[in-house]
């Protein structure tokens, strides 16, 4: 390393993170031998507070972790799960992999986008629901199935079944009790 | 046989067999606590060696071995569990996080103490919210309780248990790409040497452990060794979690000795194939293990039989069933499609290779494929992967035996499929095939033509012309 | 003693080195691809082309196990028995696939594209590849975008070694560079609004890159590279004395790249160096001949002869009137050229002063360590981490003119105190020698040189205040002009050539000593060094003139046994007509 450090940081703007947010960040420190462990952790903080994670925000989460922005950009892009631009209320994904496909995963995926009205990994324009797609969501036992990141479950889905689905995410989230 | 009593599924219909409380009128840590106090790491090593546990997660790596390569003169060891159950059709650890979360914190803490790691870090993908939400319940209960934290029992075994979640990367369930996403970068996987036992998390001894492999010790702590033994078929012991799934009536998860056969599985748990189909194929142990044909479905599924059919192996003993009314090529274009998105783009091989299957797959499914396609996709995915020696981890392996298998024991059907589709317009351009085969373009021909100059008059009287 | 078995001939394997395959067999002439392994970057394995057949062989039954699969040279260590098979058809047909699957998606755009000529997808093409590709659907084209002000970065082109991510993780720390998402999608990329420009090193990612994904933007599209001819020189711009390419086409210089030389730079330069070229390429203010004052106060050309015989005849008579001479030798003179002239001035009179000119000094000296546990886990036993300084001082050879000042004079006078003389009245005449690349002298210093000497000498290779009042203005090479040797910040004496002919109406500085001092024949730099190396004991490791190519350590021990080849990626050797450049 140099002797300084890289004081590299694009132009500061507004904070994201809040204070409470950066100390539950630090918080976790003492869980790992390296700051950098913290990472995924902080995004995922960072993630479920504003249902994204902005460039800033990484900067920021970089600048707790003394790591580089783009180490901690470089860790994020290469995970399917952290959007940039902001969510729906509750996110679904239908899931598209063999056991799900083979009973009609991928036509439901179709039927359930066009039903909103929007592409796959687009937001409802209420912003209510947003519909990606998944590589298996380990509910094969449900297959074909739907997972909401609140954890509810969905299947087997047919046709009416992703209807009655929508119709229920759209009312919105509910994150208390696992849902099993 | 004589009658197999289920020992992982034993709570699961025991209600609130959650809580701690429910677990521990079970009997639950009792093989902790025998663990702890009365014995030696080394005896439990030592014990679970001599069962000859072999990791449920898909290599099927013997777990006492495993366990004895990390250095004697240690001193720290860190346990990672391999919570990054990610392959396709996969879903029994999910029971097992969900079902009986103490059961699974029992065996880390067994076998943390027989490492002797007194940090163990639990990988759960993402996709788990609700085993995520519950593990965190059981935690704090067996924090509470003392089953975990300082001096456990009075042994002066100290044990932390911490849980940390994925964002969605298949690759994160090799371990090497498990403790480099642990570590907060990107789960490219680690080459070998060094192993994790020897400089893994953080560069200290690591032990790397499936869910269903550490649910397996406190059992073997508890009923021994010959016990274990006495389950299942050679060189594959013990009960084992299958899951059927795809088109079969019911998609179960089921505790069974290793070495059922996958025809069992579909007709005795799955209640057969749906709609009073025939089975043309089933995956016998998620995606990346290939696929058996109709004909082979009576392979034992143990950590040996389907490599005596042609397919990788027992992976994670997910069984997927396909019908015949589903055209092969369907389950090739998923499978290369999962690959093609969850390679990690390290290896050359991987990176490009995957792709270039998912490419000419979706081609062929649109109706643009030729009968050489399935030999130079062939080709490629025979040296894809560890067992060729061309890629760091298994995911090209994964990648390449459905294609090898597919084509090798369905290539009648995909001929058929290429030659009864063939849809104008979806195959590739004349260019792109002159190009590919090093042909001098015919710019005329593909409409991109520079006006050729006209031929150069010859000089009247240059050596060697003939003269008219 | 420890062997090793190369396609089926046994070398024995080096001491005290721990070599991979790679380098072991390229010691022996056998030569593996690679792309993504680098001697000082942390092994990754990932581009997969080094892959050969690997297998041990029993010491005491001499039977040979071969691994039944194929393993990558850069992760294999070259031990005691090891077997390597890198010519066998298996080993050819892994390399035709891989190159295979890197030109999947590659645009062939060689026409275009700068890096043509060193381009390592071109050499293993034609030494690896195959003519013709099976992949016959549509390409991923990756975007082109900029990483910094000075280096292009395209995408479309990358074979995603990571050398370049490594390198700012590694050895600068900075991690600028990351790659972005994964598959066949991952992209190399900075984050958004923090690019290299901030990276002292950050040139080094060019030449790291093995294909033309990282290019300079200052040499972009300037020229082709077969049309360049490198010289051996060594960077003027610090004391670090980084060891440097210096390459040109017709009289002009079109980029510096920089050589191994594990004892200095290791395989890098500063940005600052690696430009630093434009200074010496074609200055503006370039002292276009020999001048003497004339008594109409113009400076009127002069030919070389006439005007050295004016230098000698003014140095004498400042003696005959009793007073001073002095010189000011310039840390940038070379070792020779100090030498000569600290003689030559002796020898007019032996109460001559000859101090040391002033030592530019910017900053503080920047020392980058490389952390192995910065980069990947993995095995890092091939690594040695060296690190890298650009100092603050920015002259070349300090150290090296100071010895010599202190083996003519016994002691170094500084400038400061010449100064106090001049002011003092008691200098008749001065002789300066320079060849700084900036400005090093003011417009009110230079007058009152000029007020207080009666008698003064200008010998440089760019105009300075004190060039527009001397009496006699001498057009000195500068430091691509000419050859000699430098002693760095570490006391290292490396030795640089010439990399363009003197120009037009001006001589080398060591020329210029040479007819004052009446030397018969062309001064040539190796035989002023070896009576140097007679003289002087603190130049005696130069014994016969003769410098190694790695450079001698002055203070150090006698030099061992011959040291391993300087490192060079097999895509930046010369090929073909090229060769003999």
């Amino acid at each position: 390393m140099a002797a300084e450090a890289p004081a590299q940081q694009p132009p500061r703007k507004i904070a994201i993170l809040t204070e409470p947010m950066k100390e539950a960040i630090r918080a976790l420190f003492p869980r790992y031998p390296s700051k950098r462990a913290v990472t995924l952790p902080a995004l995922h903080m960072v993630h479920e507070h504003y249902r994204c994670v902005p460039l800033q925000a990484m900067a920021e989460i970089a600048e707790i972790l003394e790591i580089a922005p783009a180490d901690v950009h470089d860790t994020m892009s290469f995970y399917g799960f952290f959007p940039q631009a902001p969510l729906g209320d509750v996110r679904v994904w239908v899931c598209r992999s063999i056991s799900c496909m083979l009973r009609g995963g991928d036509e439901l995926l179709g039927h359930a986008c066009r039903r909103l009205g929007v592409e796959r990994g687009e937001t409802t324009p209420d912003g209510k629901l947003t519909v990606e797609f998944a590589e298996c969501l380990g509910i094969c036992d449900h297959a074909p199935a739907a997972l909401a990141d609140d954890g509810r479950v969905y299947g087997p889905l047919d046709e009416a079944g992703v209807d009655a689905m929508l119709d229920e995410l759209k009312r919105g989230r509910k994150d208390e009790a696992p849902h099993v | 046989m004589a009658t197999f009593e289920p020992v992982l599924t034993r709570n699961w219909n025991v209600p609130d067999a959650r809580s701690l409380k429910v677990y521990e009128s079970r009997g639950g840590y009792q093989a902790a606590r025998k663990a702890l106090t009365t014995m030696d790491p080394d005896a439990v090593v030592g014990l679970v060696k001599e069962s000859e546990l072999r990791g449920r997660g898909g290599a099927g790596f013997p777990c006492g071995l495993k366990w004895t390569f990390l250095p004697k003169d240690r001193t720290e060891t860190l346990m990672c569990v391999n919570g990054d159950e990610s392959e396709p059709a996969t879903f029994n650890n999910r029971y097992l996080l969900e079902r009986d979360p103490h059961m699974f914190l029992e065996g880390i803490l067994i076998s943390c103490f027989a490492t002797r790691a007194s940090t163990a870090y639990v990988y759960l993908r993402f996709e788990y919210i609700n085993a995520y939400k519950i593990m965190e319940r059981a935690i704090e209960e067996a924090r509470a309780a003392g089953h975990i934290g300082k001096n456990i029992y009075g042994s002066g075994f100290d044990l932390d248990v911490w849980l940390h979640r994925g964002a969605g990367a298949y690759i994160c369930g090799e371990e090497t790409g498990l403790i480099e996403s642990l570590e907060g970068k990107r789960g490219w996987p680690r080459i070998k040497p060094p192993f994790p036992a020897i400089e893994g998390a953080f560069r200290k001894p690591t032990v790397v452990n499936n869910i269903e492999t550490l649910c397996c010790v406190p059992h073997i702590v508890e009923r021994g060794a010959s016990w274990f033994k006495s389950i299942g078929t050679p060189k594959s012991y013990g009960p084992k979690l299958y899951t059927v799934s795809g088109h079969v009536e019911k998609q179960v998860c089921v505790e069974l000795p290793l070495g059922v056969s996958a025809r069992e599985l579909i007709d005795v748990h799955g209640g057969g194939v749906w709609k009073g189909r025939k089975a043309k194929a089933a995956v016998p142990g998620g995606i990346s293990m290939g696929i058996l044909s109709a004909d082979e479905l009576d392979t034992p599924l143990d950590f040996d039989g389907p490599g005596k059919v042609g397919c990788l192996g027992l992976g994670t003993a997910a069984v997927t069933v396909i019908d015949d009314h589903t055209p092969i090529i369907d389950y090739l274009h998923n499978t290369a499609r999962f690959f093609s998105h969850e390679s990690c783009g390290q290896c050359t091989p991987c990176r490009e290779g995957t792709n270039w299957l998912d490419r000419t797959i979706g081609r062929i499914k649109r109706g643009g494929g030729r009968i050489e396609d399935l030999d130079v996709m062939h080709d490629l995915a025979k040296n894809m992967g560890i067992m060729p020696g061309t890629t760091i981890c298994g995911l090209a392996d994964g990648a390449a035996w459905p294609i090898k298998n597919a084509v090798t024991k369905f290539r009648g059907e995909l001929e058929d499929y290429i030659r009864s589709n063939q849809v104008p317009g979806a195959g590739p351009t004349p260019l792109q095939v002159d190009v590919a085969a090093g042909r001098k373009v015919d710019l005329v021909a593909i409409g991109n033509a520079i006006p050729a100059p006209p031929p150069p008059a010859g000089a009247l009287h240059s050596p060697g012309r003939p003269t008219a | 003693m420890a062997t090793i078995i190369i396609n089926g001939e046994e070398y024995p394997i080096p001491d005290g080195e721990k070599l991979n395959a790679i380098q072991m067999a390229k010691r022996v002439g056998v030569e593996i691809p690679y792309y993504c392994w680098h001697p000082s970057l942390s092994v990754v394995a990932n581009c997969r082309m080094c892959e050969v057949e690997v297998g041990s062989k029993d010491p005491k039954t001499g039977e040979v196990k071969m691994v039944p699969k194929l393993v990558p040279g850069c992760q294999t260590p070259a031990k005691d028995g090891t077997v390597l098979v890198t010519d066998s058809e298996r080993v050819r047909e892994h390399q035709r696939m891989i190159m295979e699957l890197l030109l999947l998606n590659h645009p062939l755009d060689c026409p275009v594209c700068d890096q043509a000529g060193e381009c390592g997808l071109q050499d293993y093409s034609y030494e690896h590849g195959q003519a013709n590709h099976r992949f016959v659907e549509e390409r991923i084209a990756n975007p082109r975008k900029d990483v910094s002000d000075l280096i292009q970065l395209n995408s479309d082109r990358c074979i995603m070694c990571t050398r370049c991510v490594r390198f700012t993780r590694e050895i600068t720390g900075t991690s600028e560079l990351q790659v972005t998402r994964r598959g066949s999608h991952a992209e190399i990329d900075v984050f958004p609004g923090v690019t290299l420009d901030d990276n002292p090193l950050a040139g080094n990612v060019v030449d790291l890159c093995p294909v033309g994904a990282l290019l300079d933007k200052d040499f972009l599209h300037k020229q082709r590279v077969w049309f360049l001819s490198g010289h051996d020189s060594v960077c003027t711009v610090c004391s670090t004395g980084c060891n440097i390419s210096v390459e040109e086409n017709k009289g002009r210089i079109w980029r510096v790249k920089p050589r191994n030389n594990p004892h200095v730079n290791d395989h890098w330069i500063c940005d600052e160096g690696r430009y630093g070229y434009k200074a010496d390429s074609a200055p503006d203010d370039a002292i276009p001949g020999m001048f003497v004052l004339g008594k109409d106060g113009e400076h009127a050309p002069t030919a070389i002869d006439a005007a050295l015989r004016k230098v000698d005849r003014g140095l004498k008579d400042a003696v005959v009137d009793g007073k001073l001479v002095a010189g000011v030798l310039s840390p940038f003179l070379t070792v020779e050229e100090a030498y000569l002239m600290a003689r030559y001035l002796k020898e007019v009179t032996a109460a001559a002063v000859l101090a040391i000119g002033p030592v530019p000094t910017v900053g503080e000296d920047r020392t980058f360590s490389p952390d192995k546990s910065e980069g990947r886990a993995g095995d890092t036993s091939f690594l040695v981490p060296r690190p890298f300084t650009i100092h603050a001082e920015k002259a070349p050879n300090a150290r090296g003119v100071r010895a010599v000042l202190e083996h003519v004079q016994g002691s170094v006078v500084e400038y400061d105190e010449l100064l106090g003389s001049v002011e003092a009245g008691e200098v008749g005449a001065l002789y300066v020698a320079g060849g700084y690349t900036g400005d090093w002298i003011d417009e009110a210093t230079a007058a009152r040189i000029r007020e207080k000497v009666g008698f003064v000498v200008v010998q440089d290779s760019r105009v300075s205040a004190l060039a527009h009042k001397a009496d006699v203005v001498l057009a000195a090479g500068t430091h691509a002009e000419k050859a000699g040797c430098y002693v760095n910040a570490d006391g290292r004496l490396q030795y640089a050539a010439a990399s363009l002919p003197p120009r037009d109406g001006s001589l080398p500085g060591l020329d210029i000593f040479a007819v004052l001092l009446d030397r018969p024949g062309p001064a040539v730099s190796g035989a002023v060094l070896a009576e140097l190396a007679v003289a002087a004991p603190a130049f005696a490791a130069a014994k016969g003139g003769v410098v190694p190519d790695l450079g001698v350590d002055l203070g150090g021990e006698p030099r061992g046994g011959p040291e391993p080849p300087r490192f060079l990626d097999a895509w930046f050797v010369p090929m073909g007509a090229a060769k003999s450049r």
